[in-house]
Formats: structure tokens, C-alpha cells, sequence
């Protein structure tokens, strides 16, 4: 039979050990030689925040269905595309002219 | 609809005071949370510190976690952190629950987490085993959070126990116990 029972207070033990850690971490005044090691956590920070104001709008509105869209106003003009009729010739190949 | 509104101008506006304070946070600060998420991390084998922190600075930029007046941004990254820690491992309980279904025994954890949690414990006391005073700390600062009693266990005086906590804090900011951690 399996037997996780062992030694069932280890994750409690070590999760204990980590809240212990962060405390004197979170309680600690003066830090060494942190501009390095901090300098990996402003670039991640700084991404986070730039594709987040990417986006303006709250996370909680969310478009309904059903309501249609306005087109905004600097919609580019997709051109449709011009079928090619097969008893058309195709279209020949440029030519150099002088 | 009105309470709807009013909890989006609520959301916004603390994640709009949350992108502030993220900008402002200082070097000191920035390696504090990465001591953090690397801390946390380690409760979980496999589970790199970088993506938890992610995790957490986005559920915090988002609005899905409100920043609570009055507790310092760190800290309150550090709980969405444990929340976010805390939800994968019962996952991965519910997951070993489900495939052991038939063998009529109830696992508190998966087996990989018990000697994860046994390996680092161990870690710990090799890494500080030069230093006595700082493991004692350790003990105590874990039982409190155990909810146990010292009972017999030794005692420091202040001014040990406050030389213990700088030296402990120093090795964790510098990076040194990350490193030995398994």
C-alpha cells in the first residue's frame, strides 16, 4: 500500500519556513547590491505595464453579443479581390520596353 | 447594472493606484519581490518564480485582485502569490486524488511535493548549519506561523535575535539561499 503518511507535517513545515523567510525579507531595511539583480524585475515590470496601457479599457467591460460595432472612422478600405474568369487569358508577364 | 458600474470605477481605480506603485517601486523593493516569488516558488517543484510573480503582477494590474488600503504593495503581492501557490498545489492534491482513487488511502500531498518539502528543510539546516543563531530563528519564526508553543525550544536574546534576522535577510537579498535550495 502507498504510505504518503510518513511524514505528513514536511509541507507544512517547509511552507512555515517560507512564510518565516519572506517575513524577515518583507521586514528588512537595508539591501545590498540591488541594482543588478533588480534591474530583471523593472524590465518585466515596465512590459507588464506597457501592454496593459495598450489596452484602455477596464478588465471587467466586456463587448455583449449582439451589439454591433461602429466602424471607426480610420477603417482602411480592404479592395476586393477581382476574381480571375477562367476564359480570360492570363495575365502576361511584363516586358522590358525601350 | 449601478453596483456593476460602480465596481468597475473601484476596479480601475485600484489598478490604476497599482500601476503607479509599480512604477515606483525602488531597486530595494524590486529585489525584495524577486527574493519573494523566489521563495514562494519553491513550494511547488517545478514552478519557476518569474511566471508566479507574472501571474501575480498581471491578477494585480487587472483588477481580479483589489489592493486593500493601507497594506504595503509588496505584501500585498507576496498573498496573491501564496493564493495563486496555494490553489496549484490543491490542484495537483485533487489530481493525485483522482488517479490513486482506487487504492482506499487519502493524500494530503503528492509524494514528489513530501520530498520536495523534506529535501529543502534539509537544505536549510545544511546551508545555516555554521550558524546556529539563525536556525533557531528560523524555528521560531516557523512555529508561529505552525500555531505551536516554544515550549523547550532555545531562546535568543534580543540583540542575538536581531543580528540573526540581518544576517539571514542579507544571505536570502544577495541570492546565496536561492542558489542552494533544491
Amino acid at each position: 500500500m502507498t504510505k504518503f503518511h510518513d511524514e505528513p507535517d514536511a509541507i507544512d513545515r517547509w511552507r512555515a519556513t517560507i512564510e518565516a523567510l519572506e517575513a524577515v525579507v518583507l521586514a528588512d531595511c537595508d539591501t545590498p547590491d540591488t541594482d543588478a539583480a533588480a534591474e530583471e524585475i523593472r524590465r518585466l515590470i515596465m512590459v507588464l505595464l506597457a501592454s496593459r496601457r495598450r489596452s484602455p479599457l477596464p478588465a471587467a467591460w466586456v463587448r455583449r453579443p449582439g451589439v454591433v460595432m461602429p466602424p471607426s472612422a480610420d477603417a482602411e478600405r480592404v479592395p476586393e479581390l477581382k476574381e480571375q474568369r477562367l476564359d480570360e487569358p492570363p495575365l502576361s508577364r511584363r516586358v522590358w520596353r525601350e | 447594472m449601478l453596483n456593476l458600474l460602480r465596481s468597475d470605477f473601484v476596479a480601475d481605480a485600484s489598478t490604476e493606484a497599482v500601476a503607479r506603485a509599480l512604477a515606483a517601486l525602488t531597486s530595494a523593493d524590486l529585489l525584495r519581490l524577486k527574493r519573494l516569488a523566489q521563495l514562494r516558488a519553491r513550494l511547488l517543484p517545478g514552478l519557476e518564480w518569474d511566471e508566479l510573480l507574472n501571474e501575480a503582477v498581471l491578477r494585480a494590474l487587472d483588477g481580479s485582485r483589489q489592493w486593500p488600503e493601507g497594506v504595503p504593495l509588496l505584501v500585498f503581492l507576496a498573498g496573491i502569490m501564496r493564493s495563486l501557490v496555494d490553489s496549484r498545489a490543491a490542484e495537483r492534491r485533487r489530481l493525485a486524488e483522482r488517479t490513486l482513487a482506487g487504492v482506499e488511502v487519502r493524500v494530503s500531498a503528492p509524494p514528489e511535493a513530501q520530498l520536495h518539502a523534506r529535501q529543502c528543510l534539509a537544505a536549510i539546516n545544511r546551508f545555516f548549519a555554521g550558524d546556529p543563531d539563525v536556525l533557531v530563528l528560523i524555528a521560531a519564526l516557523a512555529r508561529q506561523y505552525l500555531g505551536g508553543a516554544e515550549g523547550s525550544a532555545p531562546r535568543l536574546s534580543q540583540k542575538r535575535r536581531d543580528a540573526a534576522r540581518k544576517r539571514l535577510a542579507r544571505t536570502i537579498l544577495r541570492g546565496e539561499l536561492d542558489g542552494f535550495l533544491p
